[in-house]
C-alpha cells in the first residue's frame, strides 16, 4: 500500500466565501458547448437562448486570494472524485453572473490504495441582484500516485 | 413518447459517446484553462498561467503516463454534460434542477462510452411532473466509470 502521512490545511479558510470574478455567457459560448456536447441549443417563449445546466461546471474557477492549502505527505496525485450542481434560476444567454468559492470541508479515507485526502469546494453563481441562480459543489481526492500505464 | 407520460422503470435512449481530443480542447479552451498555452513570457515576466495550461494530463500524455494513467483522461465533469445532453435528448421540454455525479474511473480519451440511466421516481405537482433519474456512463466491458442521479422537471401539464 503506497504510504501516505499528515494531512494539513488552512483551517481558517474554511466556510469562508471569496469573490473569483465573475462571466458573461455569450451566444458564442453556448454554441462552442453545444457543438461539443451533442446538447440541444433550447430556447425559451420568447427566444432567448438557454444555457444548460451543466455549461456552468465550465465555469467552475476556485482561484481564490487565499487558497486551502491542502496537502497530504505522499499524495501527489489530485483527481476529480465528484461534482454536483444545483440550478435555481434559468440562465440566459448574455447574463453576467458573480462567482465566488467556498472551501467546504476536508477529510480522509483509507482503501486499497492508501490514504486519500478529499477537498471540497462550493462555488456559487449569483445574479446582477446578488440572487443565488447556481451551486456547483466539488470533491477534489488526492493520493500516491499509481503504477505508469493504467 | 409524450415527455409528461414518462414513469418509474422507463430508461433513457442510450447515447453513444466519444469523449475525443477535440472536444476536450474545445471545452477546456471555453474554461480559459488553454487560452495562455505556449505564450512566450520574459524570463522576469510573471505567470499568469491558468492551472491547466502547462503540460498536463488532459493534454500531454506523457504527464498522463506519468499519473498512472495509460492516456490522456477527460476531465471528470464533462462526462456530466453527456449525462446532461443524454436527458435533453430523450425528455427535450425537461429542465435539470440537480446533477449529482460520482467520479468513479477516468474516462480516456477516444473510448467510446454509452449514457443511460432510468427514471427512479415520480412525482407530480400542480402544473409540473418531477422525475428523478439514475444516470451511468458504462464502457464497453460494461464497467461505469461515472454514475449520477439527477432532478429534473418537465413543465406544464
Amino acid at each position: 500500500m503506497p504510504e501516505t502521512g499528515d494531512l494539513t490545511y488552512n483551517k481558517e479558510m474554511l466556510n469562508v466565501e471569496q469573490p473569483n470574478g465573475s462571466i458573461t455567457i455569450t451566444k458564442d459560448h453556448i454554441q462552442t458547448y453545444c457543438d461539443a456536447t451533442g446538447h440541444p441549443i433550447s430556447q425559451d417563449e420568447s427566444g432567448r437562448i438557454e444555457v444548460p445546466v451543466n455549461m456552468l461546471n465550465v465555469f467552475f474557477n476556485r482561484s481564490v486570494q487565499v487558497g486551502s492549502d491542502v496537502k497530504l505527505e505522499g499524495a501527489s496525485v489530485g483527481l476529480n472524485a465528484g461534482r454536483s450542481i444545483e440550478v435555481f434560476d434559468q440562465v440566459f444567454e448574455g447574463d453576467t453572473l458573480d462567482r465566488s468559492a467556498i472551501f467546504k470541508e476536508v477529510y480522509t479515507k483509507t482503501g486499497r490504495s492508501g490514504t486519500m485526502a478529499f477537498e471540497v469546494w462550493e462555488i456559487l453563481f449569483k445574479n446582477d441582484n446578488g440572487e443565488l441562480v447556481a451551486r456547483a459543489t466539488d470533491s477534489m481526492v488526492y493520493r500516491a500516485p499509481g503504477k505508469p500505464g493504467k | 413518447m409524450d415527455d409528461i407520460s414518462i414513469d418509474v422503470g422507463d430508461e433513457l435512449d442510450l447515447m453513444d459517446w466519444v469523449p475525443d481530443k477535440d472536444m476536450v480542447a474545445s471545452l477546456m479552451s471555453l474554461s480559459g484553462w488553454l487560452s495562455n498555452f505556449g505564450d512566450e513570457k520574459d524570463d522576469n515576466e510573471e505567470s499568469n498561467d491558468s492551472p491547466m495550461s502547462g503540460p498536463n494530463r488532459f493534454t500531454d500524455i506523457k504527464s498522463a503516463q506519468d499519473e498512472g494513467f495509460r492516456g490522456l483522461i477527460v476531465p471528470g465533469n464533462y462526462g456530466m454534460m453527456a449525462m446532461e445532453s443524454a436527458v435533453k435528448q430523450w425528455i427535450p421540454s425537461s429542465n435539470i434542477k440537480k446533477l449529482d455525479c460520482v467520479f468513479r474511473q477516468p474516462l480516456m480519451q477516444g473510448d467510446q462510452v454509452q449514457v443511460g440511466g432510468v427514471v427512479t421516481d415520480r412525482v407530480e405537482e400542480l402544473d409540473k411532473v418531477i422525475l428523478e433519474l439514475d444516470l451511468y456512463i458504462m464502457r464497453d466491458d460494461g464497467q461505469r466509470p461515472q454514475g449520477g442521479t439527477a432532478i429534473v422537471e418537465i413543465g406544464s401539464i
